[in-house]
């Protein structure tokens, strides 16, 4: 590849990115408005409407406050799935090994990470996300591997056979952001990271 | 008389807290529930509430484009806008489709309802 068509490649693959970062912004948005928000809402207006029925009606404003107390729980579980989304708790108290299992059992597939030793909590975080990134992109995929070689992470997603995967922006992005790079053979993706010395 | 209400809002909890303070509030009466700007529209022509309740953002035709519609062909509704948006982070359009006020949802009670009621029977008798 030429310098300029370097250059170029980069630029397209920068715009990528921040394109992914704006809609993950987005769905954030819209995940806070769509969950949370609206329990509170709720719980504002019937903390009010109890407020109000507490002397005339105390029944009706018991009955109230057990909906504001259901509210509240509800509200409670939408933020944490939106935290454990946006960073998992996880991936910080027991690292890539664990989040990586886990993120493979909710995409259906299992995940054979033994023995993978802890890395820096930033290239842990940095690999996850790429995990995701193609867990997302790929679907279908029934195991991720991941181990150390030659001073390389390998991250390896096994899909059905006969599936093609597609294009893979997100994870080539992710993967070349660190000058990693991306394989594809039939159903199999493998992911190269260098590690950090 | 009774205030006929119909509220639109496609988020079933602050349906069910709006249901809960119509029911307390005298002088109030929720007749039908909407989920989209369409369906508001379609439960307008069919049940002549006298005040609607419009969530702004709702999928398809929206809070706003209902309002017009409903104000257009069924002059006699009043519609209130409702979302959690600050006022100064209205969609520009929320205050020219046609809605009498804007109300931040969470401030639902019944004092609001009584409040914009009255002021919808000020707005007509000018």
């Amino acid at each position: 590849m030429t310098d300029a068509a370097e250059v170029d490649e980069l630029r397209a693959s920068l715009a990528r990115v921040l394109a992914v970062a704006d809609e993950e912004r987005r769905r954030i948005e819209r995940d806070l408005h769509d969950g949370a928000q609206q329990h509170l809402v709720a719980i504002a207006v019937n903390a009010q409407l109890a407020r109000q029925l507490a002397e005339s009606d105390p029944k009706a404003a018991l009955d109230v406050l057990e909906e504001i107390g259901r509210d509240a729980r509800v509200a409670l579980e939408a933020i944490r799935e939106l935290a454990a989304v946006i960073f998992p708790p996880l991936l910080v108290d027991r690292g890539l090994a664990e989040a990586l299992r886990a993120a493979a059992s909710a995409h259906g597939g299992r995940a054979d990470v033994d023995g993978l030793p802890r890395q820096f909590a930033a290239f842990e975080a940095f690999v996850y996300f790429c995990a995701v990134e193609a867990l997302a992109e790929l679907g279908g995929v029934v195991r991720v591997r991941a181990r150390e070689v030659d001073g390389q992470l390998e991250l390896v997603f096994e899909r059905k056979a006969g599936d093609e995967p597609p294009p893979l922006f997100g994870l080539r992005d992710r993967v070349a952001g660190l000058g990693g790079r991306v394989n594809v053979e039939g159903g199999t993706v493998t992911a190269l990271l260098p590690l950090p010395r | 008389m009774t205030v006929r209400v119909l509220v639109a809002d496609d988020h079933e909890p602050f349906r069910g807290a709006a249901r809960s303070v119509l029911a307390a509030t005298h002088g109030f009466e929720l007749v039908g529930e909407a989920s989209s700007g369409e369906e508001a529209v379609d439960l307008v022509a069919e049940l002549r509430p006298d005040l609607v309740l419009m969530d702004i953002k709702m999928p398809g035709l929206g809070g706003i484009g209902a309002t017009r519609s409903i104000a257009d062909a069924y002059p006699a509704t009043t519609t209130v806008l409702l979302s959690t948006y600050r006022e100064q982070d209205l969609p520009i359009h929320a205050l020219s489709c046609g809605a009498i006020a804007y109300l931040h949802k969470s401030n639902l009670d019944a004092g609001a309802l009584r409040a914009l009621w009255a002021r919808r029977q000020s707005v007509s008798a000018r």
